[in-house]
């Protein structure tokens, strides 16, 4: 297991370090597919915003709100998916960091290093993906195992149910553009309302799906060529951030 | 729809016929060990100007322990007013039932006929089938905990943090860890609940 000068997170830290949820933005190619991207840079003007003004751009949407809501019952559900037998839901999560990315990963236990994904629905779970979909959560992953020495991480994307307090809050808003919709003009009130309960809980609660096919797990084998690519693109975003830091 | 009981299940308990010449033992055993095990309901919906445990969040707590002792139950409805539950036991076939007699009600601005059958259907197959299983609904939950804590079965978190029993995928990883020194038989008994079998397969790595 290779182990990097990993710290905890309270060290003397240099200018900037970059987090694992934002690296894989933050190596965005422009289109020759050699320089950073303008992603990138959009990352990076976000980033210097609130590290020296406090003001986030990201804030909470309804695709966090489960994803935070429901973390634990997603990591139960890919323990018990996996066969995970050293992976507790309820376990602190431990950050790490090193001279250039900063990260806390949701499972790493002892044998297992992974981070769930909750798709908000069934239209963005990647059901028929064998390969892993998404880059950007592929470099988390790579610099998951960067900071913790790990060669073998999961990413796990979680069908899980929706929060019932977001159900509550989607059946009252479903139910009041029920009611301004001229196709529901001849039915009362708690007509439109089961009508709308019944969608809404057909929509986001997954309950008939066996619990093997609400989790996709994916392998991600460590590599230590992305691992330098990414220590590479942190040094030159410094350059730029602390550019953007003097603009503003 | 008001109760027109004061038992609080909405109908008469000498509704409840249970033929006395039959053997249940099967069906009275899963159901005591169901009973141990199922949760309190908790009302949590609002509507017709009171609270109620909804009907599909009933079944979804209710339904999973059913199946795990081998019960099941049908409603069947006779005609316009009467409603029967059966409570069966799958494996030995045995089954106990209750049928009662639904009073009418009166249409509204706020319902027609069919919405008014359809509330009090399943009012009454609520209440029917709780009752027969002997599961008791609750209003006490506070304003908070009903914002933070919704009885969905994924929720549910155990008050007491248990050993975790290896099933056989956990358990091949399990040794998997040994074999590959991530951990040793020891840490292992320690920190799961093994079963007999497994600690002598365990033991027998060494």
């Amino acid at each position: 297991m290779k182990n990097e000068k990993t710290i905890m997170f309270n060290a003397t830290t240099p200018s900037f370090i970059a987090r694992s949820s934002q690296i894989g933005k933050l190596m965005v190619n422009d289109r020759s597919g050699k320089k950073i991207g303008e992603t990138a840079i959009s990352e990076l003007k976000k980033i210097v915003l609130f590290d020296k003004y406090g003001i986030k751009t990201d804030i909470s949407s309804k695709y966090t709100d489960k994803g935070i809501q429901n973390e634990k019952i997603a990591i139960k559900m890919m323990s018990d998916s996996n066969g995970w037998f050293d992976v507790d839901a309820d376990a602190e999560k431990i950050r790490f960091a090193n001279e250039w990315i900063t990260g806390e990963p949701d499972v790493n236990s002892k044998t297992i290093l992974a981070d769930a994904k909750c798709s908000f629905d069934a239209t963005t779970f990647p059901f028929f993906d064998s390969t892993c979909p998404n880059k950007i959560y592929e470099y988390q992953l790579q610099s998951y195992m960067w900071l913790t020495g790990k060669t073998e991480s999961f990413l796990c994307y979680v069908l899980t149910n929706q929060p019932e307090q977001m159900i509550l809050d989607e059946i009252n808003r479903a139910v009041w553009r029920g009611l301004a919709n001229p196709k529901f003009e001849n039915m009362d009130q708690s007509e439109i309302e089961i009508i709308m309960e019944q969608h809404v809980r057909s929509q986001w609660m997954f309950d008939h799906i066996p619990l093997e096919k609400r989790v996709k797990t994916f392998r991600i084998e460590r590599d230590d060529e992305k691992i330098e690519s990414m220590k590479q693109r942190i040094i030159e975003c410094r350059e730029i951030y602390n550019h953007l830091w003097n603009q503003i | 729809m008001e109760n027109q009981n004061n038992n609080g299940f909405g109908f008469a308990l000498s509704e409840i016929a249970i033929p006395q010449s039959k053997q249940r033992t099967n069906l009275f055993t899963a159901l005591m060990k169901f009973q141990c095990e199922c949760q309190t309901i908790p009302k949590l919906k609002n509507g017709f100007g009171y609270k109620y445990a909804e009907l599909s969040k009933t079944m979804e707590i209710v339904k999973p322990l059913m199946l795990k002792h081998g019960i099941g139950f049908t409603q069947m409805l006779h005609g316009n007013n009467k409603i029967t539950t059966m409570v069966f036991h799958a494996e030995s076939g045995e089954t106990i039932e209750t049928m009662f007699e639904m009073p009418n009600g009166e249409p509204s601005k706020q319902m027609n006929t069919f919405q008014l059958d359809g509330a009090r259907f399943t009012y009454y197959k609520r209440y029917q089938l709780l009752s027969l299983i002997g599961v008791f609904t609750d209003d006490d939950l506070d304003v908070d905990s009903r914002k933070t804590n919704q009885p969905t079965t994924e929720t549910k978190t155990p008050s007491k943090k248990q050993k975790p029993k290896l099933d056989d995928q956990r358990f091949i990883n399990a040794i998997k860890s040994v074999q590959n020194g991530e951990y040793s038989i020891e840490e292992i008994k320690k920190m799961c609940d093994l079963t007999s079998e497994q600690i002598k397969s365990l033991e027998s790595l060494t």
